[in-house]
């Protein structure tokens, strides 16, 4: 997160709300930044709650098959303070020289 | 269409011809004017009367059928579609055709249908297929995220929670399954014969199963009075059904430390069961949806509570093909009452 906060020129916050197994408290988190232009770094597991919650409470469609490969992000836009539309960007593949 | 028997008619037979002609297309569905060349109208059937003589809407359809019926006559055919919203929506098909094959036509003919209740049911059957979809998908897609998820996980603590959660899916996706299958079946009027049951027995059958979830999450579940002599026809599988979702409902809007009162009697020629919870209520806007299928007044405590979204609309359809009825009485923030009455069963008759 950190070369991503710098080149925003913003500051990373820690939040115990996003450690693992804390899936109740992170769908909180998001529901509360949903006005917000916000990155959110979380483990698999709770991304996996996030998603589905965002699925079943604002028919957020996930797609077909949607995954969550580790480095993977997750693009979410809201209207309405209601998740409108979510897109998968699998993890960038860095080839080594 | 042409005119059987006798090419040659005399006035008196022609004019029975035509009294016969103008019953039949009184007695057809369809709204039919026909004018003249001159665009007076000749003859205006039943249902066309009907339509031009709703209080309501009444002049804009006169106008679109008589512009209809212009077109025509200037020998073109026309077709449009036309919704009034005043009092309730409903929606007009007008056709018209020249007739004749002289030119100019030597008058014109305009079809009414009145196709509200066909768009009606194609806005049910569109949402139904989305909403299907949406409510399957989802389960399938958390499987599909947490076998990512679980994939070269090494944390023991994790795969645990995780594979709980695998399962909890899987049986919602089931659980959702067993509903439409449920519904469908019901919907298809398989229900199969009804039988003279005690409607107590019945009550008590689907009460006794939610003791102890209600106690799981701190509900107190009371069976009141309960009329012993009263006696429905019924299928006993999906009244047992439908009485189990009002329960279950009640019991997963309270509040822990909260209480569903089930009673029943007769009220008239009814057999009728009240559940009454102190629950949150249901706002009046939702009161009317809230047997639709897969309608969810709150999304987010349905999803903790494991709803599939179709128990109302399961109750409600076989509350009808036993020829009853459901009904909700809410207060929001005090609770609900859903009633559910059925014709009382005349032991006597139906040799009980």
């Amino acid at each position: 997160m950190v070369p991503l906060a710098q080149a925003n020129h913003v500051e990373v916050e820690p939040d115990e709300e996003l450690s693992e197994g804390q899936s109740t408290s992170a769908i909180s988190l998001v529901r509360n930044l949903v006005t917000e232009n916000v990155a959110v770094c979380t483990h698999g597991d709770v991304i996996a709650e996030i998603l589905v919650a965002l699925a079943d409470e604002d028919m957020l469609d996930l797609g077909p098959n949607p995954r969550q490969a580790k480095g993977s992000v997750w693009a979410l836009n809201a209207e309405d303070g209601i998740f409108t539309s979510a897109r998968y960007f699998p993890p960038v593949v860095v080839e080594s020289v | 269409m042409s005119l059987e028997g006798e090419p040659q008619l005399s006035d008196g037979e022609a004019s029975q011809v035509l009294a016969l002609l103008v019953q039949a297309v009184d007695n057809a569905n369809q709204g039919l004017v026909v004018c003249d060349r001159e665009g007076r109208v000749v003859l205006r059937n039943a249902p066309a009367r009907d339509l031009v003589n709703a209080r309501d809407g009444d002049f804009l359809a006169q106008k679109a059928i008589e512009a209809a019926l212009g077109r025509a006559l200037g020998g073109s055919f026309h077709e449009e579609t036309l919704d009034l919203y005043s009092p309730t929506r409903h929606t007009l098909e007008i056709r018209a055709y020249p007739l004749g094959d002289t030119v100019p036509p030597a008058g014109a003919v305009a079809l009414v249908d009145d196709v509200s209740e066909l768009r009606r049911l194609e806005a049910v059957r569109r949402d139904f297929v989305a909403n299907l979809s949406h409510e399957l998908k989802t389960p399938l897609g958390a499987l599909s995220l947490l076998a990512e998820t679980l994939d070269g996980e090494e944390d023991p603590e994790v795969v645990t929670r995780l594979t709980a959660r695998v399962g909890a899916e899987a049986t919602r996706f089931a659980r959702i399954v067993d509903d439409l299958l449920d519904l469908s079946r019901i919907e298809a009027g398989a229900a199969g014969t009804l039988c003279l049951m005690a409607f107590s027995a019945i009550i008590s059958e689907a009460v006794e199963a939610f003791n102890e979830p209600g106690a799981a999450r701190g509900i107190r579940l009371e069976l009141g009075p309960v009329d012993q002599d009263l006696f429905v026809m019924a299928n006993r599988r999906d009244l047992v059904s439908a009485v189990s979702n009002l329960v279950d409902n009640a019991i997963k809007y309270s509040e822990p430390g909260g209480a569903v009162y089930v009673q029943a009697g007769r009220e008239g020629d009814k057999a009728c069961l009240w559940v009454r919870d102190e629950g949150i209520g249901i706002p009046r806007r939702d009161r009317e949806r809230i047997f639709e299928r897969f309608y969810r007044v709150d999304r987010a405590r349905s999803r903790w509570t494991g709803g599939t979204g179709l128990g109302l609309a399961i109750v409600r359809h076989v509350a009808a093909y036993h020829g009853g009825e459901v009904a909700v009485d809410s207060v929001e923030g005090e609770g609900s009452t859903f009633t559910l009455c059925l014709p009382v069963a005349d032991q006597e008759r139906t040799g009980g």
